[in-house]
């Protein structure tokens, strides 16, 4: 048991042990200790907490159902051109947040989209949060969280056919990216969440209006290039070495390449 | 066309058919994903007809984008994915996000305990409010991967990472998931 103590801990080894403790065989050797009580606490998650499979009534009737919805699906959709009291409806619930402080609002804008009612509150929000984090390292969390963000706002704008703000999402993307990258000490794997975003940012591509797939190239540019000069930080490199113009594209990372 | 020839197709050729307007090619893909997009969804909502529905919803929405989908090397599959997160997000806007595994799973795992003449081996309500703690990524791959069962393979295209990041992340996640359940995570 000495020498397994000694093993060191490996996602590697876990991935493997978690697939053998599945199919109902032992870990495996070469597995350290607390990687097997990792691997055993993933089989118990596994076996209570898988979902059931599909009602085999459902099964059978939901294709054909879907079909039919399909069939009388008309494809038009109605284009809706913001009304003036719409246009201001951001203002106005921020007026309402002031008077009442409500912190529903805040909450329930945290899903909210470019172009939708509660957007401003969720961004002014945002901007409180970064303006009230001192901590470097913690400001730096929260760059990477906000980063995130922008790209979930980026995705459900192309996944719910809004192109029409694609455009504003993808500056704003930038935007945070740009103040990621400016920021001195850098949380463990934010290089990782760009190279993240890329590769998110080619899934959803795959079906965004033509109208929109430049400038989710643009996005998509400004993660590859923000994941280089984080590596380089990480390394130590100076970033100012890695200015956009001096950086070569690499290729996205393919779904089934290893590390 | 018959049912055997289009489940002997690719997903590329069944997209292709199906942007044609070929709308059994889609209802094939459809078959073809509706378990692992269900069981997904499900693992995020407590009531089953909410997730058979979004299902459907999702393969709705993925249909309505077919003309300006094209092939860019990730699977059909990973773009579904997106698909039912998006939903989900709107599914729970303004209400607090279900847990699947609360309740139902702590009393199953009761029921089984007992069965067995053993105790329960996790607290399952601190499971379920640990994981809501965890990092969005976090929990995604330990519900892909764990919960779900799915190869590294499968996750890490559903995640958009590499087979490498996912297992590296797939570490992380359980760690911080199981010092949160034990409490010692301070």
């Amino acid at each position: 048991m000495m020498a397994d103590e000694l093993l060191p801990t490996s996602p590697d080894s876990l991935d493997r042990a978690i697939d053998r403790i599945l199919a109902g065989d032992e870990p495996g050797p070469g597995v350290s200790p607390e990687d097997a009580v990792l691997a055993d606490f993933a089989v118990d998650l596994n076996r209570a907490l898988a979902p059931e499979l599909p009602r085999a009534a459902f099964v059978a009737a939901s294709p054909a159902r879907l079909l039919r919805r399909i069939a009388g699906e008309s494809g038009a959709r109605s284009s809706v051109r913001p009304s003036p009291l719409r246009r201001l409806a951001p203002a106005l619930v921020l007026v309402l947040l002031l008077v009442f402080g409500s912190a529903g609002v805040v909450s329930a804008s945290a899903t909210a989209l470019p172009g939708d009612t509660l957007y401003g509150v969720k961004r002014t929000w945002e901007a409180v949060r970064i303006h009230t984090t001192v901590r470097a390292q913690s400001r730096a969390t929260l760059l990477v969280v906000l980063a995130d963000e922008r790209l979930e706002e980026l995705v459900g704008l192309i996944v719910e056919g809004r192109s029409e703000g694609v455009a504003y999402a993808v500056s704003q993307y930038q935007a945070a990216v740009d103040a990621l990258l400016a920021e001195e000490e850098l949380p463990e794997g934010a290089a990782e969440h760009l190279s993240h975003h890329s590769a998110v940012l080619m899934q959803v591509q795959a079906a965004a209006p033509p109208e929109a797939v430049g400038a989710i190239e643009t996005a998509s540019g400004t993660s590859s290039h923000g994941q280089q000069v984080l590596e380089a930080k990480e390394q130590g490199i100076s970033p100012s070495e890695l200015a956009p113009g001096q950086v070569k594209k690499t290729e996205q990372a393919a779904p089934d390449t290893d590390e | 066309m018959s049912e055997t020839d289009l489940s002997a197709r690719s997903d590329a050729q069944l997209l292709a058919m199906a942007k044609a307007g070929e709308r059994h090619a889609f209802g094939e893909l459809y078959s073809r994903y509706l378990t692992p997009i269900y069981r997904y969804l499900r693992s995020r909502m407590l009531d089953p007809r909410d997730a058979e529905d979004l299902t459907e919803t999702v393969f709705l929405r993925a249909y309505r984008a077919l003309p300006r989908y094209q092939d860019r090397g990730w699977p059909f599959s990973a773009f579904l994915y997106q698909i039912a997160r998006r939903l989900l997000v709107d599914h729970f806007r303004g209400r607090r996000p279900e847990v699947a595994w609360s309740e139902a799973h702590a009393q199953a795992d009761d029921a089984q305990a007992l069965e067995h003449g053993v105790e329960r081996t996790l607290d399952w309500e601190a499971v379920s409010a640990a994981m809501t703690r965890l990092p969005d990524e976090h929990q995604e791959v330990i519900r892909l991967r764990v919960i779900l069962g799915f190869s590294t393979r499968e996750a890490a295209a559903w995640l958009g990472r590499t087979e490498g990041a996912t297992r590296v992340l797939l570490h992380r996640a359980l760690r911080s998931l199981r010092r949160s359940v034990r409490g010692d995570d301070g």
